[in-house]
């Protein structure tokens, strides 16, 4: 609760809100008071005022709570992610982006969020979606069926990559792949996470949906020739 | 003969229940800001999606009812100082017929309050 430093002066101010606002309401539960001026100006804070100022704080506490790995780790099927993410002796992308002290914690989020003037709550909202899917489609599997079913909604655009890789680097330049493919990496023709170039950000992921297409395509050739032997 | 239907009386109503729209309000807020507590106690799915969804509705609801409480107590008030004495819109009681107005017979001159 009080170990991301960005979030404590939040933290510390809603629950102070909310310690008076609680104390406030739970006195006027139990002393039972006259509905006069006195107890209007205690109702407003206890009701009013201190609640609000705890709602407010909350939700940006909220909002920051959101954005760390360990948020989006917390559903099961996000578990081999996590933990890829996590381990240091993976090459994943994923893994090596998250290794990084400036905004590893948040991995996840950097590398999944719709930016612009409304990052956060676009983002967030996008992210409703993904709390239904998992409650109506994805809680019920093991890890092993919800593994290949788990596929990124739109392909990842090179923008993303290139907020931090802005592709005017000399020594990013230098590289005779990326030089060859300025216009294309640019434009967004040719994807950095696409196997020929950096690979997938989750190659463990890749590897499930090849095995299920794999044994799908067997299932079919199994079908086609029970049904050819009767 | 058909009796002539009385309107809905919403103040009179109201200022009955005051105590107890009171006292679901002051509730409500205690689970919306338990609520938001637990969201930061353990910044998980369910605790964060509950304390901006459920806790935030349950204390603005908290709030609209303790506004309505408030505006129907002071219209009480209103009502019950009118009844001692006929309110004008402009707040100051009307004279019966024959009758000087209460704030022209305040500033009256006494000799005139006091001759016959």
């Amino acid at each position: 609760m009080f170990s991301d430093p960005y979030t404590f002066p939040y933290t510390v101010f809603a629950l102070g809100c909310a310690g008076l606002a609680a104390a406030l309401l739970l006195w006027y539960l139990i002393a039972r008071p006259r509905l006069g001026r006195s107890t209007k100006i205690v109702l407003l804070l206890g009701i009013g005022v201190l609640s609000l100022g705890t709602a407010a704080t909350g939700n940006v506490a909220g909002f920051n709570a959101t954005k760390t790995r360990t948020f989006c780790g917390a559903c099961h099927v996000m578990t081999p992610f996590n933990e890829d993410a996590t381990s240091a002796g993976s090459t994943s992308l994923a893994a090596r982006h998250s290794r990084n002290e400036e905004f590893g914690s948040e991995a996840c989020y950097m590398c999944h969020a719709d930016y612009g003037m409304f990052e956060t709550v676009v983002t967030k909202m996008g992210g409703m979606r993904h709390v239904y899917e998992y409650g109506v489609h994805f809680r019920q599997l093991s890890l092993d069926e919800a593994l290949p079913r788990i596929h990124i909604r739109r392909p990842f655009p090179n923008s993303t990559c290139m907020r931090c890789h802005s592709t005017e680097n000399p020594g990013w330049r230098r590289v005779g792949d990326h030089k060859s493919l300025l216009d294309q990496v640019r434009a967004g023709e040719v994807s950095c996470a696409s196997n020929g170039c950096h690979g997938p950000a989750h190659p463990f992921a890749q590897v499930a949906h090849i095995k299920a297409e794999q044994a799908e395509q067997a299932r079919a050739i199994r079908s086609i020739e029970n049904g050819g032997a009767k | 003969m058909k009796k002539p239907r009385k309107p809905l009386d919403v103040v009179g109503l109201t200022s009955r229940w005051t105590r107890g729209i009171l006292v679901s309000a002051a509730i409500m807020t205690l689970i919306g800001l338990a609520l938001m507590v637990w969201s930061m106690a353990q910044p998980t799915p369910m605790p964060v999606i509950l304390a901006m969804s459920v806790g935030q509705v349950l204390g603005i609801f908290s709030f609209l009812l303790f506004g309505i409480v408030v505006l129907v107590d002071q219209l009480r008030k209103q009502r019950s100082a009118g009844a001692h004495g006929t309110v004008t819109s402009n707040g100051i009681p009307e004279a019966a017929p024959g009758e000087l107005p209460a704030h022209a017979a305040r500033s009256a001159d006494p000799s005139r309050e006091a001759s016959p």
